[in-house]
């Protein structure tokens, strides 16, 4: 019935129902005809089907196991020259063996088999590295290592001395071992630990069942076994190698040093073995280990470590008093209980103490250290081991200080021989050093002038003495402070803190000691003062001290300080630190910004490196935060969840969870449990706050990071969610005023010290305080290079010009300037006053405004703001026309300009240069960023509506206008030559009376700024809140890191960016190839501090009180809204925008992008012309602020549309639809304003609601 | 979640690049989630594929918000590629000699091995897995969602959107069809690819 062939497929099936043989082979026949091929094909398949058993019929991944258990070696069993005779113990790591050595000697030996899961040859390897080392051992106290091997199964095993002991506790145990016996013990074990130290040998893994006693002539004689085995086979502990291979727990956690617990073998080093001595020691005088075993082993993986690397363990004599097996222990010490307790006190406290700080500096530098000690207190004599507590801490001060003096004396000497000397030190000795290298500076001009070098070398050494003698007095009234303060005297503590400071005031630590005295009493604003003048001192800090900066910064809502903060922390590396609390300490401190001072992926990463294999609930509730801010909001849900159910019984941290909880569930639309997310937040505030209320001074019952981390997510939930201040809590305002007055022993508070210095980078002084930047130079070749985005045709990405180039442009000089009145207004005179007014510089190189506080910088900003950078008649253009149009009342009504009640035109000034000549200043920031309301007020920083465009247009047509100057100053505006043709071409080429037409067609609101075109124009952003985005210009043409990129845009923008080198084109340039002279540059440039006042106003530009109201309408159009999931782009917390970018339709995103991890993977389809054919273009556009969007208009990137209602008209979709704003290209009037099609379908109702929504924000 | 609730609605508006960002997701997600169950097991157990999807779908898909979607089958078939590729991956390493060194990172290239001598069994069946969907993209497809992501014939059936009469008659063919193809290497040459849907 067809003549097509029928296929395998479908004969195979037919065959397969055929009843009979001859049934198939008929068939076959017929259905294969003459195609052997086929035939053979199908007669394969169905000879198949019987055979096929079980094929497939199971799963691929069961053909996937786990590792298959290994035999284990049994006795007899022979091992290169060793015949394992007996197993005499098994451990963690593996089996021991007694065994027999047939070759070259016959002898006895223990023999180690490593448990399976080690890679042999590594250990072999490793083991191999040592063994010279192993060999040259020789200690009475150390077993020897003889060999090491691999087995025929392929482990490694070791072969060692065979030493017939008990281990070290065990054996003091049994033989009820007086103290001073436990004492005389363990001496030589320190010893024979100090011997293989010498040798290059670190043991680590040092723990009783490695030091085995056994009796020669009855005298017990430690030996200290397994000497290279822990290196070689590499402990270097994760849960894999504690859990999963070994199956049971390696029995050595009690006795790891902190830095094990870090899990960096790199870090380990002769001061760890001390550690773990110090662990012995303490069981050997309590019977307990300083972490119980029992209890560690039950905590999570990451919760032990934690512990290893945190927990201050009792002191031994509080660990006995407080034991209940105190009489037992005492009975095998031959030792009544409280005679034990009080022997134990004091001194050997102290000694075991020392060998188990934390910080590994303040250990026993050796194991002969801590002998030396231990015979001194067994010979009655003072220990070098001090007290912990308040005494301990001075001695720390003092210590720390009796370094800084010895180096900075050993500079002196180094000068005297003539040394350069490179070290990394604290500020003081920094100071030292830098008087040093001036006595050595001094001391080579001493060849020429002898006499006077040898007066400065002498004058550099009275600064070095000084100095020290300085930091001795610093160190010493720290010290009594500490003093003071433990005894209870607040007052007289802060005030030598205060002296100590005064004193020296170049000492960071006292300034971190004081603060956190503050801490304790709750005084936020105070500490943070000090951490900030501690910072000042230069920003190499622990990562303790720039976290709690960091912390304390955004607490104080100081957004761009705490990003600077971030910044400063990062600087050194710390997100890649291997050690897990840095990297803990670094999330905790980015996320507290809703705007993380790191790309969503890096963070996210950085969060998932927190995360151990055991997943404690705190690592993973910072994990979470991380995942926050890289807007992976479902994972930080989850994350979040997971951590608030592991943790829900401990204490602090976690708990806090359900504020940023809040946040993350808010961000995926799930309001409901948003909501209740921050309800439980709010009951943990009132019961920390409760908590905090209650306690008596000085004391923080709340860690108090945990207290202001929480704080922080609260305020920024309750935004977010409920549109509600976190209201300060009448409470917690009483505490701290009792605070401020108990430690002044005032009422009143005065602060203590009045900020003194103020420096740019940091901008965190309060309002009043008195400031005086040294602004620095922000145009840098190393700033300039990546703050632009690349372009769409990256092969244009400007180049811009270098540091060199720009400082040489002449600086502005800023003359006062006069408003301009609508000429029906002007009041009577003006003019001519101005006529006869003298001009005045306000601000150049001689003289500048007052800026001594933020206010003056403010001010001076607005100056800035509204100064005009092009001067004469008003136009834009060179023309024969020199009459002052702004002076012609038929102008005004022409172009529908618009002016204030008063008359004033905002737009323009008058400016007076010379004597009796007034001139029209144009292009100041005002000129574009002023937009005067329907009620006659000029708002500054709101998007403009000076008609730019008709104004433009007529100025082109003038008599006079020189055409080829019309069309050269078109190409340097909207020149973009790589684009082959020019988009642009037509236009140029066309008729000018076209190209008025082009700009007149353009509304107010909306410009044909430089770099977009008039095809494509921009509407022009207002700038309020503009501190919170990521990206200026509509097209995230450029980075906003910080306030010196907004300094950056301002000057490239007002002028700069016309010598920027695009792709062999430079707008500006001479025929657009060559830079002219910088001297000889149309613009001048302003000075770097008047482009830190500008942005310093621009930060500060408020709106106007919005006249709409949050209202029951509007509260429909907020749920409206969200339903709508309007808010995953635009972001509430973001002032209703975010730091994405879109990407334009037909824009290809190279994957090596800088800011590929802030694209959106959605796609909007708006018009693309404005970001993929002109030199703002970077194939991006950035999504818009909805903040004070009443004031607004017209809308979408071009301000094709007019009015909020009618950008959701559905029919703007549609080909036909005339555009109620911005035309489009002249020749097309009808039009689709294409993209953000969201909203179009709401309902009438819905959609009214939607927009009085969005007016009310 | 949300992430793949967006990529599963691009999937359904036809955005290309979406389906291998699903890819991606899950592939992750599998290879943690076997890490994981392989590192709770005693050496000697075998991973069950089965569980693991379903796992790694409810952590990946918020189950209420997309249910009224069809979008269950793109996620198991992102779901067998990824554990097609992970097997694949697993015993083609296994096959190199010099593999394995660095143990410290706990995932599943060091927590477990292929059965002895299955490795290559899986990697021959794989090739000609891949030869089949040339030819028959569907019934490869459901080899996958069938012998990778362990899912009964019914079940990919419906991830497939055929009837279950139809996926046992695919399933049938498509073992008949690897079994020749691996038991006679020769017959794979003789046969023009295209023959099976001309």
């Amino acid at each position: 019935m067809t003549n097509e062939k029928p296929n395998v497929e479908a004969i195979f099936f037919a065959a397969i129902e055929m009843k009979s043989l001859a049934d198939l082979a008929a068939y076959l026949n017929q259905a294969c005809g003459d195609d052997e091929i086929l035939r053979q094909r199908v007669e394969a398949l169905l000879n198949a089907r019987p055979k096929l058993g079980s094929f497939l019929q199971g799963q691929a991944a069961e053909m996937v196991t786990t590792s298959a258990p290994i035999p284990l070696e049994t006795p007899g069993t022979q091992i290169g020259p060793y015949r394992l005779l007996q197993q005499i113990g098994e451990g963690g790591m593996g089996v021991v063996w007694m065994a027999e050595q047939l070759e070259p000697v016959r002898r006895r030996v223990a023999l180690k088999v490593i448990k399976p899961g080690m890679d042999s040859r590594q250990v072999i390897a490793r083991f191999e590295s040592e063994r010279q080392a192993l060999a040259m051992m020789d200690h009475p106290s150390i077993a020897k290592v003889f060999d090491a091997g691999t087995t025929q199964t392929g482990h490694p095993f070791f072969v060692m001395e065979l030493v017939h002991g008990v281990p070290m506790t065990k054996f003091c145990q049994e033989s009820r071992f007086t103290v001073r016996q436990r004492l005389e013990l363990l001496i030589p074990v320190c010893h024979a630990i100090q011997h293989a130290h010498q040798k290059g040998i670190i043991h680590r893994d040092i723990k009783p069942n490695n030091v085995l006693v056994t009796m020669y002539d009855d005298k017990p004689v430690p030996k200290v076994i397994d000497f290279g085995v822990a290196k070689a086979i590499d402990q270097s502990l994760t849960e894999r190698t504690l859990f999963t291979q070994f199956g049971t727990l390696v029995g050595t956690l009690e006795y790891m040093s902190p830095e094990q617990a870090e899990m960096n073998a790199l870090g380990v080093d002769t001061r760890s073995d001390v550690y773990s001595l110090g662990v012995m020691l303490y069981e050997l005088l309590t019977g307990t280990t300083p972490l119980d075993g029992t209890s560690l082993r039950k905590a999570a993986w990451q919760e032990m470590l934690r512990r290893i690397r945190e927990e201050e363990p009792p002191r031994p004599s509080h660990r006995l008093s407080g034991s209940a097996t105190l009489k037992e222990f005492a009975t095998v010490c031959r030792a009544e209980p409280a005679q034990l307790a009080k022997m134990v006190h004091g001194e050997l406290d102290w000694i075991v103490m020392k060998c188990l700080e934390k910080d590994r500096s303040r250990r026993y530098e050796t194991p002969s250290g801590l002998a030396r000690d231990l015979q001194r207190y067994l010979d009655d004599e003072p220990v070098e081991a001090c007290p912990p507590s308040t005494v301990y801490r001075l001695q720390k001060v003092a210590r720390k200080h009796r370094w800084a003096i010895a180096m900075a004396a050993s500079f002196m000497i180094l000068i005297l021989i003539g040394f350069v000397v490179s070290f990394t030190l604290a500020s003081v000795a920094m100071t030292a050093r830098n008087e040093a290298v001036l006595a050595r500076a001094a001391s080579e001009k001493a060849l020429a002038h002898e006499t006077t070098a040898r007066t400065e070398a002498e004058a550099a050494r009275e600064r070095s003495e000084r100095l020290v003698s300085q930091l001795q007095t610093a160190t010493r009234l720290v010290n009594e402070g500490f003093k003071l303060a433990a005894v209870g005297q607040p007052v007289l503590a802060f005030r030598k803190f205060s002296e100590a400071i005064e004193a020296e005031p170049n000492y960071r630590e006292a300034y971190i000691q004081r603060a956190n005295y503050y801490l304790t009493f709750g005084c936020w604003d105070l500490a943070a003062a000090d951490f900030e003048h501690r910072f000042r001192l230069g920003n190499q800090a622990s990562a303790t001290n720039h976290f709690g900066r960091a912390l304390l910064r955004m607490h104080g809502q100081d957004i761009s300080g705490h990003r600077l903060a971030c910044l400063n922390f990062l600087e050194g590396g710390q997100g890649d630190s291997p050690d897990h609390e840095v990297r803990e300490l670094v999330v905790r401190a980015l996320a507290l910004s809703p705007n993380p001072a790191m790309d969503s992926v890096g963070l996210a990463a950085l969060g998932n490196s927190i995360v151990g294999p055991r997943r404690h609930p705190y690592d993973i509730y910072v994990s979470a935060l991380a995942h926050l801010r890289a807007e992976n909001y479902a994972e930080a849900v989850d994350r979040f969840q997971l951590a608030l159910k592991a943790g829900a019984k401990s204490p602090a941290g976690h708990r806090a969870g359900s504020a940023p909880l809040a946040i993350a569930l808010f961000h995926l639309g799930r309001i409901q449990e948003a909501e209740e997310a921050l309800s439980r937040a709010n009951e943990t505030l009132e019961e920390w706050s409760m908590a905090i209320a209650q306690s008596p001074l000085p004391n923080m019952p709340i860690a108090w990071s945990d207290w202001l981390e929480f704080r922080i997510y609260l305020r920024e939930a309750r935004m977010l969610i409920k549109q509600q201040e976190l209201e300060s809590d009448p409470r917690l305002v009483d505490r701290e005023q009792a605070a401020l007055k108990y430690l002044t022993g005032n009422d009143k508070h005065d602060r203590p010290e009045a900020d003194s210095e103020q420096v740019v980078d940091q901008p965190v002084a309060p309002a009043t305080a008195q400031t005086n930047p040294t602004v620095p130079r922000f145009w840098t070749d190393d700033a300039m290079k990546d703050v632009e985005l690349p372009l769409a045709n990256s092969i244009a990405t400007p180049t811009h010009i270098t540091e060199e180039y720009y400082y040489q442009i002449p600086e502005m000089k800023l003359h006062r300037s006069y408003p301009v009145y609508h000429p029906d207004q002007e009041p009577t005179g003006y003019f001519e006053k101005l006529l006869t007014t003298e001009p005045e510089v306000i601000w150049d190189r001689e003289q500048r405004p007052a800026l001594d506080s933020e206010a003056d910088w403010v001010a001076a900003g607005a100056l800035i703001f509204e100064m005009p950078i092009g001067f004469g008649s008003g136009r834009m253009l060179p023309s024969m026309e020199t009459n002052l149009f702004v002076r012609d009342p038929n102008w005004y009504a022409e172009h529908a300009v618009p002016t204030t009640k008063e008359g004033v035109n905002p737009f323009f000034r008058y400016i007076i240069r010379e004597p009796g000549k007034v001139e029209v200043g144009v292009l100041s920031c005002a000129m574009c960023h002023t937009r005067v309301t329907s009620d006659g007020m000029a708002v500054l920083g709101a998007q403009g509506n000076f008609p730019f465009g008709r104004v433009y247009a007529t100025q082109m047509l003038e008599p006079g206008a020189i055409p080829d100057a019309v069309r050269g100053l078109e190409r340097n505006l909207f020149g973009a030559p790589w684009i082959s043709p020019d988009p642009q071409e037509d236009l140029w080429n066309s008729p000018l009376e076209e190209l008025a037409a082009a700009h007149a067609a353009i509304p107010p609101g909306v410009v044909a700024r430089h770099r977009s075109s008039p095809q494509a124009p921009v509407v022009v952003p207002d700038l309020f809140g503009l501190q919170a985005r990521n990206y200026l210009d509509r097209t995230g043409l450029q980075n906003h890191r910080d306030i010196q990129d907004l300094m950056r845009y301002a000057a490239l923008n007002q002028g700069m960016d016309g010598l920027s080198l695009f792709d062999g084109f430079i707008p500006a340039g001479i025929d657009f190839t060559t830079r002219p002279e910088p001297a000889a540059y149309l613009f001048p440039r302003y000075s770097d501090e008047q482009l830190y006042a500008l942005a310093k106003y621009v930060y500060s530009l408020q709106p106007p009180a919005n006249p709409h109201a949050m209202d029951e309408l509007a509260e429909r159009g907020r749920q409206v809204f969200m339903a709508n999931g309007c808010a995953s782009c635009h972001q509430p917390d973001k002032e209703y925008g975010s730091d994405r970018l879109v990407a334009a339709p037909g824009f290809e995103v190279p994957s090596d992008h800088p800011e590929k991890s802030r694209v959106m993977s959605r796609r909007v389809n708006t018009d693309p012309t404005l970001t993929m054919s002109t030199r703002r273009g970077t194939g991006f556009y950035k999504v818009p602020s909805l903040r004070s969007i009443w004031l607004r208009g017209p809308f979408e990137h071009s301000g094709s549309v007019a009015t909020l209602e009618d950008w959701f008209d559905p029919k703007r979709l549609e080909d036909d639809y005339l555009p109620t704003g911005w035309k489009g290209p002249v020749e097309s009037a009808n039009r689709a304003v294409n993209g953000h099609p969201f909203g179009l379908q709401l309902e009438p109702d819905e959609k009214s609601a939607l927009i009085a929504f969005l007016k009310s924000l | 979640m949300a992430e793949i609730t967006r990529i599963l609605s691009q999937i359904e508006s036809g955005d290309p690049s979406a389906a291998e960002h699903l890819f991606l997701l899950v592939y992750d997600e599998l290879r943690k989630l076997a890490a994981a169950k392989l590192n709770q097991e005693r050496p000697g157990q075998t991973l069950q594929a089965t569980g693991l999807v379903h796992e790694a779908y409810i952590r990946l898909v918020d189950v209420k918000e997309t249910q009224h979607w069809d979008s269950r089958g793109h996620f198991f078939a992102a779901a067998a590629e990824a554990m097609r590729r992970i097997l694949v991956d697993k015993a083609r390493k296994k096959l190199r000699p010099m593999h394995g060194g660095d143990r410290k990172r706990v995932d599943l290239d060091s927590a477990c091995v292929l059965t002895e001598d299955r490795h290559e069994d899986l990697l021959a069946l794989d090739d000609v897995l891949t030869r089949f969907a040339v030819s028959e993209p569907l019934k490869a497809e459901l080899v996958k969602l069938r012998f990778f992501a362990g899912m009964t014939v019914p079940e990919a059936a419906e991830a497939l959107g055929i009837s279950v009469a139809t996926a046992e008659r695919y399933w049938t063919y498509a073992r008949v069809w690897l079994y020749c193809e691996l038991g006679d290497g020769k017959a794979a040459e003789k046969i023009p690819q295209n023959l099976g849907n001309s």
